[in-house]
């Protein structure tokens, strides 16, 4: 038997492990995140001596090492002992604390990583950028060859099928992104509208980029302190800033408005707003409070063309959002799954390849032996006619055993037995299927 | 009534089943067949309607205005004909179910009742009495559909105030943009129905029709409301949530002026 040169090639020996949101704390977690360089260095080390392939992805939520062993003695195990003991956290982290998984399981678990199906925040869209920062990081140094090289395109396909297949990325996620969809359902063009910011904190902030990423223009900018207010503006390419004392003057002026000003409580009061409202002749008006506590009187809300909404109504909008994305989850699966079954099937194609390059050696070399002893005793024209009928022969002889090779098999026991007997009965070089 | 018009009267409903059934599916369930064939759908329904007009008027002589039911199609096909203008002018596409929806159920009522009239009288052949009805039918069409816009702006605006966001909060456009429609469809209501009376007008000396009938005295409160509405527009504050339950009311108000009361006479006028 040749079971000794039939053993699986390394790339089905994919091994992941690594620390997640679901495996452990945060306190953890930010322990253990690796920066470009540490990620380099790691890489460099693991190929030098134990993996022939490594990738390390290493964001706030997860650290996770994908490596294809050198030996047999490279675990699951070691890899994770390896791990813990480069951040020196052996009395803090335990093997506990980490997740593992192999073959199938591993190349899974990375397409779920890439379409952020694994995400703490399902859908969410940096962590592809982060799964490719980690293979730029990994072809960096050399630490990907053929089996991580299709792993991450692969992953990116099917994230790229998630995104544009499914809901799984749409609607808001956060409060103040969920405040700039709700304007969106009240007026037609935010770049026509002028946008009043109260605060210039980071809620402020990135409301005001979200906005401005929907073509918000006419932003203003008032704070308590107005070299903050001064700073924000620079920051977000306005020059509109009003002194804090002097903004509900002009609050009429303003289609939007956002607040989100921490501890300083009640900022406008339903009268103010409402003689704000008469100036404007009763023209539409959000107020957005993402103040904690509320900046905004809430009966304003019962005033005639004002729409008030606070965190918890904005809560609402991200909720159903992302209840939306988990209903699209079944449709990730079968994407991933779908993922998965290509990676596989070109996986076996690389443990079969070496056998069926030996399988037609072994007919060409016999054709060629047995037309050499015919050349000297017909005619040209009489020779070309026996090489097209024994290429043909060749041709039907090799297509059901090829064909049955390439199809997929229900194991990889399986597969290694179809190899070995056909090695077997065809009596084929082993050190060909080696290489 | 001859064999091509009795095809078509079935087919042209069925066009419009076909074309809101479309559209439904494409507003609710975003089904990718229901979004590539609704617009091909809705403009071979306006062929279609546009065939079997024609074969009326070639049976009858005469526009399609002598009963109510002959003006239901003509108010199907005005709807129509609006709506298509307004989805290709503005690009918005998911209004489409909620007024073709109304369109279906004239065109329905219209093909299962309408019967011929027999010998019309020659009026209905006379060039102001067609501006008159065309300009009327344009008219009540714009303010139908500014009706059913402003009941997708209740609709919606009580999804946001509520913080029920469903449906409707995902799929409609922005309250802005249709209370922007309504506007738009109102002011070009008004300038036809000021064109069917001053029609209407010059035509009722020549004619036996009372100065008190309802419909007339009907339509006239609803122009003179629109008019008021728009003139005053800024000054009574008709924006947003009262501008929408004016439009409404106004809506009701021109339907059951001009089509129910029409159910039980045999004349459009008294």
């Amino acid at each position: 038997m040749h079971s000794s040169i039939h053993s699986q090639p390394e790339a089905t020996q994919l091994i992941a492990v690594g620390i997640t949101h679901k495996t452990a704390s945060l306190d953890i977690r930010e322990r253990f995140a690796f920066s470009e360089a540490e990620t380099k260095a790691l890489l460099a080390e693991l190929c030098d001596g134990i993996a022939s392939e490594a990738m390390l992805v290493s964001t706030c939520n997860r650290t996770e090492l994908y490596a294809v062993p050198k030996l047999p003695e490279v675990t699951a195990d070691y890899l994770i002992d390896f791990l813990i003991s480069r951040r020196a956290m052996t009395k803090e982290v335990h093997r506990e604390h980490f997740f593992r998984t192999f073959a199938c399981g591993a190349v899974k678990h990375f397409f779920a990583v890439a379409s952020a199906a694994d995400s703490m925040i399902l859908g969410e869209a940096q962590i592809l950028g982060q799964v490719k920062d980690a293979y730029r990081l990994a072809a960096e140094v050399g630490a990907t060859k053929t089996t991580l090289n299709r792993l991450a395109h692969d992953a990116f396909n099917v994230a790229k099928r998630v995104k544009t297949e499914t809901k799984f990325s749409e609607g808001a996620i956060s409060v103040s992104y969920a405040a700039v969809e709700l304007a969106k359902k009240i007026f037609s063009d935010l770049s026509e509208k002028n946008v009043l910011l109260i605060g210039a904190g980071e809620t402020a902030e990135l409301a005001a980029k979200h906005l401005i990423e929907k073509k918000a223009r006419r932003i203003s900018i008032t704070n308590r302190t107005l070299a903050k207010a001064e700073a924000l503006a620079s920051e977000l390419g306005t020059s509109n800033v009003l002194t804090f004392d002097y903004f509900k003057e002009r609050l009429h002026e303003f289609d939007i408005v956002i607040s989100a000003v921490g501890t300083i409580g009640e900022l406008l009061s339903a009268s103010e707003i409402e003689r704000a409202m008469q100036k404007r002749k009763r023209a539409t008006t959000l107020l957005l409070d993402l103040g904690v506590p509320r900046n905004i009187d809430k009966s304003a809300a019962s005033l005639y063309n004002v729409f008030l909404k606070d965190i918890d109504d904005l809560q609402v909008i991200v909720q159903k959002n992302l209840d939306a994305r988990r209903a699209e989850l079944p449709k990730v699966e079968r994407i991933i799954i779908e993922g998965v079954v290509e990676f596989e099937r070109w996986l076996s194609s690389l443990q079969v390849a070496p056998t069926i390059r030996s399988l037609q050696e072994k007919f060409n070399a016999i054709k060629a032996m047995e037309l050499a002893r015919l050349k000297n005793k017909v005619s040209d024209a009489e020779y070309k006619l026996l090489e097209q009928l024994a290429d043909r022969l060749i041709g039907k002889l090799l297509h059901f055993p090829i064909k049955s090779l390439k199809s997929p098999a229900p194991t990889d026991d399986s597969l290694e037995g179809k190899i070995a007997l056909l090695r077997d009965l065809f009596d084929l070089d082993e050190s060909a299927a080696a290489k | 009534m001859d064999a091509s018009l009795y095809i078509f009267s079935i087919a042209v409903p069925l066009a419009y089943l076909g074309a809101t059934g479309a559209y439904c599916a494409d507003f609710f369930w975003k089904f990718e067949w229901a979004t590539s064939i609704k617009r091909p759908a809705l403009f071979l329904t306006a062929i279609l309607h546009l065939v079997y007009l024609h074969l009326l008027i070639a049976q009858n002589g005469y526009p399609p205005i002598a009963s109510v039911f002959q003006l239901m199609t003509t108010i199907a096909f005005t709807l129509l004909v609006t709506y298509l203008f307004i989805e290709l002018s503005t690009g918005v596409i998911e209004t489409g179910f909620f007024v073709l929806s109304v369109a279906l159920l004239f065109q329905i009522t219209s093909s299962w009742f309408i019967e011929d009239v027999g010998e019309a009288s020659e009026n209905l052949k006379h060039p102001i009495l067609s501006l008159h009805v065309v300009s009327a039918l344009l008219g009540y069409s714009a303010i139908a559909i500014a009706g059913i816009y402003s009941l997708l702006y209740l609709m919606l605006l009580k999804q946001i105030q509520t913080n029920r966001y469903g449906l409707l909060f995902e799929r409609l456009p922005n309250l802005e943009l249709f209370e922007k429609m309504s506007y738009n469809a109102v002011l070009f209501g008004f300038f036809f129905l000021t064109v069917a009376f001053i029609a209407g007008a010059i035509w009722i000396p020549k004619t036996t029709i009372s100065l008190v009938d309802f419909k007339l005295i009907g339509t006239i409160v609803v122009w003179a409301i629109y008019g008021i509405g728009l003139l005053f527009r800024e000054r009574l504050a008709l924006q947003g949530k009262r501008m929408a339950v004016m439009l409404i009311s106004g809506f009701l108000f021109a339907f059951l002026s001009m089509t129910a009361l029409n159910l039980f006479s045999s004349r459009f006028h008294s």
